[in-house]
């Protein structure tokens, strides 16, 4: 089986004492090739995991692998390997620079190529993401959101990293733009064998998009699974109350949700909770999950789920 | 206009004046809703979806933009009237939930007072009424305990039950028709879910009139009876919802359907993206305002504008198209 060539391993991040762990205990495995979609509800800790893979944020616990070895959050080859794109691509950029400019910046930076050939490369990798040199010319604020996240995705692949992490980079985008964008990074995976790790609220593109995905739950790695698995046959209790959620354009979908989560416990921290910190809203919780907190167990081959009653399709 | 008409919006014409000339958001609109019935008016951003539903509401000041056209609302002429019978107007006959539920909400003061005064809006109430429907409206609306949460603050909410306590204040002197601007938008899918259970329940139970504004087909999709999709400022389809999911024939309703990610599909496939942007209001293109950005575009449609046609087979399906068809998924 393929190595995966970045890896976050037992990840727990903290920010301040006295607050719970963001994220505790995980671990995600990027293989070339391959886009690992990151999904859960807002505050579960997808963010901090991508910045904690970025050394953007320390790890109180775990560590991270480039190549199969240990990696130091600030060693140089990170820095070269692994680069990011973010929501709001317009705050990434200086505001009164070109494009252009802006994309050319990282080959300064590692001392590539004269002036004029950063410019003739940035030209080039502006193009091969669909931005012309006429729009190239202008500031972020001049472009549209879809323009500025290509110009985002051009400066990020210009150093030929391996590994691409990406937070909500189509949230902020109309759907027939963030159609546009997510094409174009389905053929930097396949064109170039990017390893991704893909953040999203949004189930539907990560269904369509991603080879992999992963769903976590207030700061857990809760099921990991091929996304058409997740998608289709989810096992964590949580996995299937947020696939029943998504309003479907097929009309003749089911209309009955396979789970009822328990109301009433919305505002509940489940960080704070022992043992399974789904356990407040779980239909299926016994005492069992209050006491021991589930651990990531395979349960069929690559789909892995930390639930003691894992929900079964046709009981 | 009829008595069974909730909603009447008659050719609304909508344009801001701006330092680089004149920004047209909605351009000659018709729409209509009965009593207890359920629109929703999808488009992408800047397609016109707010400023449509700020106008028929009469939020948008005369100052700011030039308005024509007519909107009543349950036989209220609601552009003719002076600001003070407009204002009367809110709450009592329509009322509007935001997407950012703070924007409708005071930070310190407990949510049981501010749904109360919202109630007195009808001056019938009094105060004492008012502080009873209070938590008779937090129980409606699926909030727990309402009897203690009367004293919450709104910071101390979640986005779902902030949203929620906004809605208990749109509903608190029972209006017949309600716009909801992007309600879920800000919310996690499973809390957005039970939010739009919400207004279902609200409408079959008091039946409410709804138009739901959203920029998600989905959304609107399974809660709405009818849907209107906009274009730049116009009305590019509409219709009962299974009709127009069914058969979208404008080629902008199609290929934004074909642009929608599938979630539960069989076989794992990219949405199709519609190449280039929406126009540019300030300059928008002749014809069809589609006509850039579509694979179908012959030279009629640069042309001329596609009025809104009559489909066959389903009542109330209309769209505007010179080649109308669904896009070869
Ligand atoms: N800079 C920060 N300081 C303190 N707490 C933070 C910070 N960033 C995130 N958090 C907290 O960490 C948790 C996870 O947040 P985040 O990773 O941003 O989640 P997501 O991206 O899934 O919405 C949340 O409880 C959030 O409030
Ligand atoms: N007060 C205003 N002044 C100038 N232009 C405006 C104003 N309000 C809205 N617009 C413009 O009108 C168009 C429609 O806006 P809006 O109705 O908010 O779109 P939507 O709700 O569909 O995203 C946009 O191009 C927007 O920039
Ligand atoms: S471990 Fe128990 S409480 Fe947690 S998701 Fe599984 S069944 Fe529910
Ligand atoms: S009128 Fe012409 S340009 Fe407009 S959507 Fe129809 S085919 Fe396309
Ligand atoms: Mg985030
Ligand atoms: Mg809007």
């Amino acid at each position: 089986m393929k190595q995966p060539i970045f890896t976050l391993e037992n990840g727990s991040v903290r920010y301040g004492h006295g607050h719970p762990d963001a994220v505790s205990d995980v671990t995600v495995r990027l293989y070339p090739g391959e886009i690992l979609g990151l999904v859960g509800e807002s505050g579960c800790g997808k963010s901090t995991t991508a910045r904690a893979m970025l050394g953007l944020v320390p790890l109180s616990a775990g560590r991270l692998t480039l190549h199969g070895t240990p990696v130091n959050p600030h060693d140089r080859r990170l820095r070269a390997a692994v680069q990011a794109i973010f929501q709001n691509p317009a705050a990434s950029f200086n505001p009164r620079r070109s494009l252009l400019d802006s994309v050319a910046e990282p080959l300064r930076v590692h001392g590539q190529g004269t002036a004029r050939q950063r410019r003739e490369r940035a030209l080039e990798e502006l193009d091969r993401v669909g931005v012309t040199a006429q729009m190239a010319a202008r500031r972020p604020n001049e472009v549209s959101g879809g323009q500025c996240q290509r110009a985002a995705i051009a400066r990020a692949t210009i150093l030929r990293p391996e590994v691409l992490v990406c937070d909500e980079p189509v949230s902020a985008l109309d759907v027939s733009i963030q159609a546009q964008i997510l094409e174009l990074l389905a053929e930097l995976r396949t064109e170039q064998g990017l390893a991704m790790l893909f953040i999203s609220h949004d189930l539907g593109v990560v269904a369509s998009l991603c080879d992999r995905t992963a769903v976590m739950y207030a700061g857990r790695m809760v099921e990991q699974g091929a996304a058409t698995e997740i998608a289709g046959n989810p096992r964590h209790p949580y996995s299937v109350a947020l696939q029943d959620a998504v309003p479907s354009l097929d009309l003749s979908d089911g209309l009955a949700p396979r789970i009822r989560t328990r109301t009433g416990a919305d505002d509940v921290d489940g960080r704070l909770l022992p043992g399974c910190r789904f356990a407040a809203l779980c239909p299926s919780a016994t005492p069992e999950c209050t006491a021991a907190a589930p651990v990531l167990a395979e349960l069929a081959p690559r789909h892995e789920v930390a639930c003691h009653h894992p929900f079964d399709p046709a009981p | 206009m009829t008595d069974g008409t909730l909603l009447s919006i008659k050719d609304l014409v909508v344009e801001f004046p701006t330092g680089a000339g004149t920004v047209r958001a909605v351009d000659h609109v018709s729409l209509e809703l009965g009593y207890g019935e359920r629109l929703g008016i999808v488009g992408e951003s800047g397609s016109g979806k707010s400023v449509l539903a700020r106008t028929a509401m009469g939020l948008t000041r005369p100052g700011t933009a030039r308005i024509s056209g007519q909107v009543t609302i349950a036989g209220h002429p609601v552009l003719e009237l002076g600001e003070r019978r407009r204002r009367a107007l809110w709450g009592r006959e329509v009322a509007m939930v935001f997407q950012d539920p703070l924007s409708a909400l005071h930070p310190i003061t407990p949510i049981g007072e501010q749904i109360a005064e919202a109630a007195r809006r009808d001056p019938r109430t009094t105060r004492r009424q008012a502080a009873a429907r209070a938590v008779e409206l937090l129980e409606t609306v699926g909030i727990p305990q309402a009897t203690r949460r009367v004293h919450a603050r709104a910071h101390e909410l979640s986005g779902g039950m902030r949203q929620r306590v906004a809605i208990a204040m749109a509903i608190a002197c029972r209006p017949k028709l309600l716009f909801a601007d992007e309600p879920t938008t800000a919310l996690d899918v499973t809390v957005q879910a039970r939010i739009l259970d919400l207004f279902d329940q609200l409408c079959a139970e008091f039946g409410i009139g709804l138009v739901m504004v959203s920029h998600d087909l989905g959304v609107v999709g399974r809660h709405t009876d009818h849907v209107a999709v906009m274009y730049a400022g116009r009305i590019a389809e509409r219709g009962p919802v299974r009709a127009v999911f069914a058969r979208p024939s404008m080629r902008y309703t199609s290929a934004l359907m074909a642009a929608i990610p599938r979630h539960r599909a069989a076989e794992q496939s990219l949405p199709r993206p519609i190449p280039g942007q929406p126009p540019n209001l300030l300059a928008p293109p002749p014809g069809c305002r589609f006509g850039p950005r579509c694979g179908q575009a012959s030279p009629r449609c640069h042309a001329e504008q596609p009025p809104l046609l009559a489909l066959g087979d389903a009542p109330g399906h209309e769209y505007a198209c010179w080649h109308p068809g669904e896009a070869d998924r």
